[in-house]
């Protein structure tokens, strides 16, 4: 009964489709102006080849979120989490710089390259975990990141040199001809007859490791698939830039239409993300012209899909992430013996770091005092200090809020949120200053966490729909500040600046206001300490302790909002602080939960002051933003904890 | 609504003053960061101490030649502080879309800002004016009132060249990629440069306050009756389908033989030096716009 029901449903919705995209290609169609023979040439170069292109787009995207989240048993793998975008793109972008040439003639090889090279790193980081999806995907998260924090310096130095890829990471369709259609024909279509051919094989993975093993599947054959998936994934990259979202909404919406075994979803899955990509490309040709450029399509799929996802995830009930782990190692209940001694360690250390950003200079004849400069270096000092302060804060009220070692503040998107604002007022205002450019990002900071806090009450805050909600957010940020940079607009570099987060704008007041807010942060979480304390040991165990589960959960995380929005002003929407922090914290044995608030805010703080100075005089007078220093110095000690976990345990 | 709303927001936040009291009269120690006052300064006889981002004023802007001295002080968006400072400059010129960092370079010396490029759509007046305004600021307005002259008569001269002849409408171009292309539009250098030489820009739907559009290689198409002028660097892979006369690219219409040129590079985004040059690349290809010539 039920299941006829539901029948009728997808088969109205399917004929509705069908309606609706017939109706919008026929007009399309007779919208395109000029004689018979104009008409037939643009048809033929023009109209036919992009909508071929949206078709094989979508088709392959959706297949390579079916075998990647069957593979890895991961409903959240595809290959925006996986990181075979951010590879892509940061290879493309090295070799335009670097091999122009090559990267005329043969993108896809560098798309390629880029791509493996990025898996492989999350798989060997992640690899542990691939158990807990979660992890995997928030390795995948870290690693994406700091390649794409590798690729937005490159813009940063050669915004003007690197405008197509601007373009490309917005995932324009427009096509000339039909040479790019046939080479990405030639890639899906390898890739579809490999997966038909393994997917018996595909199947059994389903059942598990151990059922694999047990019958015959040899260990090559997982890696294969996963590559397969990334291929396809990689193609498409390079023949029409990042079209968003696609291959991870896909498969989901093939399932809520009723495609439940795997045979089915990997017909229904490429299908679902042909017909999403056909669709908003054709909706996206119903505007006139001159803004239909405007709007690449990947990105505008990614503002559809991101909301979509959220949508369907709440329809998916098997769709449950094991996060609730209990105990990490950075949350342990020993720790040092005299944590006394180890903080006031770690403040000499601060004050050291403190003293050399605001002393020392680089100026043409070299390092020195260059004490005129001591009023300017205040503000930039002060503001690192507290924004790296409330992201060790954030960091450890997240990570003990999801109980899981790879959660950070930066995840739930509050930054994202920063972000949309300040570009949203850089549309709206030609010459937005300083203030307007404020009002903007705090808006935008609580418009988040207010859309956070909605989503969370009606799902009793469980970690795993915040983190979606998060990567969502994520997403819909990337969407929009790759549409803005996809305008062309020549003020991109100085959203780039900001989005790397450059202390430099900062004044005193400002700064101030920031380190106020970072301490403030500091001493509420501190006297929410027994909470930070029993919450990682899982919802059971709080409940029996006696902790009011929601209300806790609801006041760490718009704790850790507040201070994460205060921070991101500073230091940008993504900076791993808060990811570092707490784990360093714990690594020096600082693991009960005020003694390693109070120490990973001093990490935290001693981290962006030290990666602020570094930017100001490494290169100078070329200055680096403090937010890209500490994504990578972040990322690759996170990855480094992470790696050096998988001896010890 | 929101915008209104915004801009009214706007209106309340204070306007900081005038720079112009707080520089020196006769100012001559000059620090930019952006690449049209630069070009403009040199036109005065200028030579800016530091300037931010010279190796791509040098690839992008190129004339007037940069002098070897001028200073490298930073990106664009952050220039270092301790660089601009080490320059003792009386002044640092600036654009509105550096806002956000006018007061912390004000803390070394007082920043005028120069608005090109506003929503008014009106480039080539205002960089007339900068042009004043920067003459009377560093005391060189007789070199100002000349390159003032200096460019309208380049425009004249090619209004003259062109003459009484029916001209089409002309198409001006960055190309991003074999399928992309920036566009000038209303607003910006060049359509300003166009019109007042008389012709008429062959695109005339608004692009944004710079004054260029993206437009797809298909709505390149649509455009029939126009020269076509693209200015270099042009992508390797525009060139091969151009070559060819491959794809829709090679069959644009406005790419017919004879009615297109491939211009010198020439900075979009420059002062009067960058719409000057644009009218004397203009100059060499009259045959061009001449209706009739071609096909």
């Amino acid at each position: 009964m039920l299941h006829d029901r539901r029948r009728l449903a997808v088969s109205f919705a399917g004929g509705a489709y069908l309606l609706l995209v017939g109706g919008l290609i026929a007009h399309n169609i007779a919208d395109i102006g000029g004689s018979e023979a104009v008409r037939a040439l643009l048809l033929d170069y023009a109209y036919w080849p992009r909508l071929t292109v949206s078709l094989l787009a979508g088709a392959a995207l959706g297949l390579a979120g079916v075998l990647m989240q069957q593979v890895l048993q991961n409903p959240l793998a595809a290959p925006e989490t996986l990181g075979v975008n951010a590879g892509a793109h940061l290879a493309l972008t090295i070799g335009l710089l670097a091999a122009p040439a090559l990267h005329a003639a043969h993108p896809e090889l560098l798309a390629i390259a880029g791509a493996f090279a990025a898996w492989g790193l999350i798989a060997a980081v992640g690899w542990r975990w691939r158990a807990d999806p979660t992890t995997l995907i928030l390795c995948g998260f870290v690693v994406s990141f700091a390649l794409g924090s590798i690729s937005s310096l490159l813009m940063l130095l050669n915004q003007q040199y690197l405008a197509s890829m601007f373009i490309w990471g917005a995932g324009s369709l427009v096509e000339d001809g039909w040479s790019g259609v046939e080479q990405l024909a030639l890639r899906v279509a390898t890739g579809a007859i490999a997966t038909m051919a393994l997917a018996r094989p595909l199947l059994i993975l389903g059942f598990g490791d151990q059922q694999a093993k047990s019958l015959g599947l040899t260990t090559l054959l997982k890696p294969l698939l996963v590559a397969i998936a990334v291929l396809l994934s990689a193609s498409v990259a390079a023949a029409v830039g990042i079209i968003g979202f696609v291959g991870l909404a896909a498969p989901h919406l093939a399932r809520v239409l009723g495609a439940e075994k795997l045979g089915e979803r990997l017909v229904a899955a490429p299908l679902a993300g042909a017909a999403l990509v056909l669709m908003v490309d054709q909706l996206i040709q119903l505007l006139p012209p001159d803004q239909a450029a405007d709007l690449p399509t990947g990105a505008v799929t990614a503002l559809i899909g991101a909301p979509m996802l959220i949508f369907l995830l709440r329809r998916v009930p098997r769709l449950m992430l094991k996060t609730d782990g209990g105990l990490v190692a950075s949350l342990g209940t020993g720790g040092a013996r005299r944590p006394a001694l180890v903080l006031a360690g770690l403040a000499i250390a601060l004050a050291l770091a403190l003293a050399l950003a605001f002393l020392v200079g680089r100026a043409p004849d070299g390092f020195g005092f260059y004490s005129e400069a001591f009023p300017w270096r205040l503000p930039r000092v002060v503001a690192a200090c507290g924004a790296g302060l409330g992201l060790g804060v954030a960091g450890c009220l997240v990570q003990r809020l999801f109980a899981n070692p790879m959660a950070s503040p930066e995840i739930l998107g509050i930054g994202g949120g920063v972000a949309m604002g300040l570009i949203a007022v850089l549309l709206l205002f030609a010459d937005a200053g300083a203030e307007l450019q404020l009002v903007g990002a705090t808006v935008g900071a609580l418009v988040v966490t207010g859309a956070i806090l909605l989503l969370g009450l009606d799902s009793g805050f469980t970690p795993e729909r915040l983190l979606l909600t998060g990567i969502a957010i994520t997403a819909l940020l990337d969407a929009s500040s790759l549409l803005f940079l996809a305008l062309g607009d020549p003020r991109s570099g100085q959203v780039l600046a900001w989005l790397s987060g450059s202390t430099y704008w900062v004044e005193l007041d400002f700064a101030v206001l920031v380190l106020g807010a970072g301490i403030a942060g500091l001493l509420l979480a501190a006297l929410a300490g027994r909470w930070l304390e029993i919450l990682p040991l899982g919802a059971g165990m709080a409940t029996n302790l006696g902790v009011p589960l929601h209300a806790a959960r609801l006041t760490v995380l718009v704790l850790a909002a507040v201070t994460t929005a205060a921070a991101a002003l500073i230091v940008g929407p993504m900076s791993f602080v808060g990811l570092l922090a707490p784990h360093l914290a714990g690594l020096i044995e600082l693991r009960r939960a005020r003694p390693q608030l109070f120490g990973a805010a001093m990490i935290g703080s001693a981290l962006v002051v030290f990666a602020d100075w570094m930017g100001r005089v490494v290169f100078a007078p070329t200055e680096l933003p403090a937010g890209v220093l500490s994504v990578l110095i972040g990322s690759v000690a996170v990855m480094g904890v992470a790696m050096g976990r998988r001896k010890t345990s | 609504m929101i915008a209104t709303l915004l801009a009214f927001l706007l209106a309340l936040l204070p306007v900081p003053p005038a720079a112009d009291e707080a520089v020196p009269s006769h100012a001559e120690r000059v620090a930019t960061i952006d690449w049209g006052t630069a070009e403009t300064l040199l036109a005065l006889g200028i030579t800016p101490l530091g300037l931010a981002e010279t190796a791509g004023y040098r690839d992008w802007v190129g004339s007037p030649a940069l002098p070897a001295n001028v200073a490298e002080i930073g990106l664009r968006a952050t220039p270092s502080l301790e660089y601009l400072a080490a320059l003792k400059p009386d002044v640092i010129l600036s654009t509105p879309q550096f806002t956000a960092i006018e007061p912390v370079l004000g803390k070394i010396a007082p920043v005028i800002s120069l608005a090109t490029f506003t929503n008014d759509l009106e480039p080539y007046r205002h960089a007339q004016e900068n042009a004043m305004r920067l003459g009377a600021v560093l005391g060189r307005e007789q070199a100002a009132a000349d390159l003032i002259a200096a460019t309208d008569g380049k425009i004249a001269t090619l209004r003259d060249a062109i003459g009484t002849a029916q001209t089409k409408p002309v198409l001006v171009l960055y190309f991003q990629d074999d399928r992309h292309a920036w566009v000038f539009c209303r607003g910006s250098l060049f359509d300003d440069v166009l019109k007042r030489a008389g012709l008429a820009n062959a695109w005339t739907s608004d692009g944004n306050f710079w004054g260029f559009a993206d437009a797809g290689v298909d709505q390149l198409f649509a455009i029939r009756d126009a020269a076509l002028l693209v200015i270099e660097p042009v992508p390797p892979a525009v060139r091969a389908k151009l070559a060819a006369r491959d794809g829709l690219l090679g069959q644009l219409p406005v790419f017919a033989p004879g009615n297109h040129a491939i211009l010198e590079s020439v900075w979009g985004f420059g002062g009067l030096p960058s719409a000057g040059r644009f009218a004397d690349l203009l100059l060499k290809h009259t045959r061009l716009f001449e209706r009739g010539h071609a096909s």
